[in-house]
């Protein structure tokens, strides 16, 4: 932990030294990340965030870049926005040692943080925002990159894997105002509103509670909820047909909303496209289940048997298999019990967690733009 | 009545590499109705009872009884776990340590399995005798992800065959079902159909005292819906002559623990050959002690 102290000293003394900044983040994240520390750095959770960043929002500031004139020369606007590339990814690395560490709050706090990182970052390279917030010296025609869109993603995929649900919400609530048309982040912000629907003590009071205002609002908030995320999905794929992910939900959703004839086209779609083993997987279980929900035994028997071709170790569908048969023959099976050690996860068990299980790929393709 | 029982010619059920075909019991030919029961008199169980003083009436018509097994017989105690992500290591380990307790007390001659349950079901001991396994099993324990208590429920059920034998399935949870894929009147219809008796055992102190949700009025106390979130638990022990128990908190979890396989072994398994009745469907039961002041709990009728 000395040592960890140590490194991070070096790092904040560099603080004046913009052109090594971004690879001092690097190297503390790199060192963090290897010691395996438990905790997040201190320095990273104080406010401001890190002196680096504060140098960082101070400069961009057109007064306080003329008066930091030799800080950052006119000529270094890319190391500027590597600077503030490696700030924003130090804050989403910290982040996801956050989660490890059980720490969602910490998390959504470093996200937040984050943002505004980002929120300087999109300011140089926007021509509409640039104007008011840069000096000339830093004003570029060049497109925004695609790190602070691809760090929105990575950052919402995160913190859909924490309790932290109404975070994850606000971040992507965030990432589609700055990115209105980016598929992946709609299907964030789906997935998210899916799944607060699917939270159980809303579900426990529009269900169970009695008639008043409290269940009336749970009600609306999970049919809202519902809404949003289909609205989302359909978005998505307005934006990206091949986004397929995005159809699979749209069809669970709607069985969810009782619109049982659409999800069941929805879901035929994807199922005769036959994408990923896991997509037809999810696809040809949702199907099942509305067979099965409509006590059509022999049907959901046929796309359960279906499901597990495209998924040997799916265990949802061969306990729905297993009830199916009950349901004909008096068949009892427990196969769903015998599982091999080395099976692959049921795509159901990591449904309810989004796009969480693409962080990890996410961050590392997120940190080779910025550090190759 | 261990040589009656000896005697009893299971024909009913074939086997194939995980397949079972679930029939009634057959002795000699003779299709038997296996009722398990629970006497109790002042709370507590009541030993000693003989065939002759049970009366059994099948969907109102009184019926002859066979036999009846008593607590010298071995018993199948299936544990079902749940390991969800809201328990953290040291709970784990306190129901690790009340399960090893409690396990303590099955004899020779009874049979032990394990299953747990949170995004997934695995079966950490599938039943068996050597219930010197069942520790290293206990010490695999993990936990993660979401609840499903109620898919959990349907694979116990099927994992626990009677075979002449008396099964329980002691079910432990510390919340809700969140993420099963069978619906619980699904689950109930097996219960129906199966001889085994489920007890379950929860701990309501981990119910979130209150909660605030966005867009909601109010506060919402989790507490005041349990009961009805949880029906199905209520169902279920209805339906198969179990129990529900609160341990109230982990204290208190090994000693619940405890009395459940204590009393499982004090119930009586009775058994007859319908007469006067029809074959299919639902039969109603009504059990009765020819005794004062006592109290019987058994299920309330059997599907066919």
């Amino acid at each position: 932990m000395t040592a960890l102290f140590a490194s991070l000293a070096a790092v904040l003394a560099l603080a004046g030294q913009a052109t090594h900044a971004p690879d001092d983040y690097k190297r503390l994240i790199d060192h963090y990340l290897a010691s395996g520390a438990a905790d997040v750095p201190s320095a990273l959770l104080a406010w401001p965030p890190d002196p680096l960043q504060e140098a960082v929002v101070e400069t961009i500031n057109p007064r306080k870049a003329e008066q930091k004139a030799s800080f950052y020369p006119a000529s270094s606007r890319d190391d500027l926005v590597r600077w503030l590339e490696a700030a924003a990814m130090a804050h989403l690395e910290a982040a996801r040692l956050a989660v490890r560490n059980e720490r969602s709050d910490q998390a959504a706090w470093l996200l937040a943080s984050g943002r505004t990182v980002i929120t300087r970052l999109r300011s140089i390279v926007d021509p509409r925002r640039r104007r008011s917030l840069v000096g000339p010296a830093l004003r570029t025609a060049e497109a925004e990159p695609a790190f602070a869109a691809r760090w929105f993603v990575a950052g919402g995929e995160l913190l859909h894997g924490t309790p932290r649900l109404g975070a994850a919400h606000t971040h992507f609530e965030a990432a589609m105002d700055a990115y209105p048309k980016d598929a992946r982040i709609r299907l964030g912000f789906g997935t998210v509103n899916e799944m607060e629907a699917a939270d159980s003590v809303l579900e426990i009071v529009a269900t169970h509670g009695p008639p008043n205002r409290t269940r009336q609002d749970a009600e609306t908030r999970r049919r809202r909820l519902l809404r949003e995320a289909a609205s989302a999905y359909e978005m998505t794929l307005k934006l990206n047909p091949a986004e397929v992910e995005a159809r699979v939900r749209l069809g669970r959703t709607m069985m969810l909303q009782n619109r049982r004839r659409e999800a069941t086209t929805t879901l035929e779609a994807v199922r005769s496209s036959k994408p990923t083993p896991s997509l037809t997987y999810l696809a040809c279980t949702l199907l099942a289940l509305v067979q099965h929900q409509s006590g059509r035994a022999k049907e959901a028997e046929r796309l359960y048997l279906e499901a597990l071709a495209a998924w040997p170790d799916g265990q949802r569908a061969a306990i729905g298999l297993s009830h199916a048969q009950w349901l004909q023959r008096q068949l009892l099976t427990t196969d769903f019990l015998h599982r091999p050690p080395d099976r692959r996860p049921d795509p159901w068990a990591a449904y309810s967690l989004g796009q969480f299980t693409r962080v990890d790929t996410s961050i590392a393709e997120l940190r080779k733009t910025i550090w190759p | 009545m261990k040589l009656i029982a000896a005697l009893t010619i299971v024909l009913g059920w074939l086997t194939l590499d995980g397949v079972l075909l679930l029939q009634p019991i057959f002795k000699s030919g003779v299709e038997m109705v296996r009722v398990d029961a629970l006497v109790v008199r002042d709370e507590k169980p009541v030993a000693d009872l003989k065939a002759e003083d049970f009366e059994v009436f099948d969907n109102g018509a009184r019926q002859t009884i066979d036999h009846v097994l008593s607590a010298e017989d071995p018993i199948d105690v299936m544990l079902t776990l749940d390991t969800s992500a809201s328990l953290d290591k040291a709970e784990l380990k306190h129901l690790a340590d009340g399960v090893r307790s409690a396990v303590a007390d099955l004899k020779p001659g009874d049979r032990a399995g394990l299953i747990t349950f949170s995004e997934e079901l695995s079966q950490l001991l599938p039943l068996t005798g050597r219930l010197d396994l069942l520790p290293a099993s206990l010490n695999r324990l993990e936990s993660s992800g979401a609840t499903t208590l109620i898919d959990a429920a349907y694979a116990a059920l099927l994992s626990t065959r009677a075979r002449g034998r008396r099964s329980l399935v002691l079910l432990f949870t510390d919340g809700l079902d969140t993420w099963s894929w069978l619906e619980p009147e699904w689950v109930l219809a097996v219960a129906k159909r199966s001889e085994t008796v489920i007890y379950t055992v929860e701990l309501r102190e981990a119910v979130a005292p209150f909660v605030r949700i966005p867009g909601v009025r109010g506060r919402i106390e989790p507490r005041d819906y349990y009961r009805a979130a949880t029906r199905f638990l209520d169902d279920i022990v209805e339906t198969t002559g179990g129990r529900r128990l609160d341990a109230g908190d982990f204290d208190r979890l090994q000693a619940t623990l405890k009395s459940v396989i204590g009393e499982f072994r004090q119930r009586y398994v009775i058994a007859y050959a319908p007469q006067g009745v029809t074959q299919d469907g639902w039969h109603t039961l009504d059990v009765r002690v020819k005794r004062r002041g006592v109290t019987v709990r058994a299920r309330p009728g059997y599907s066919r």
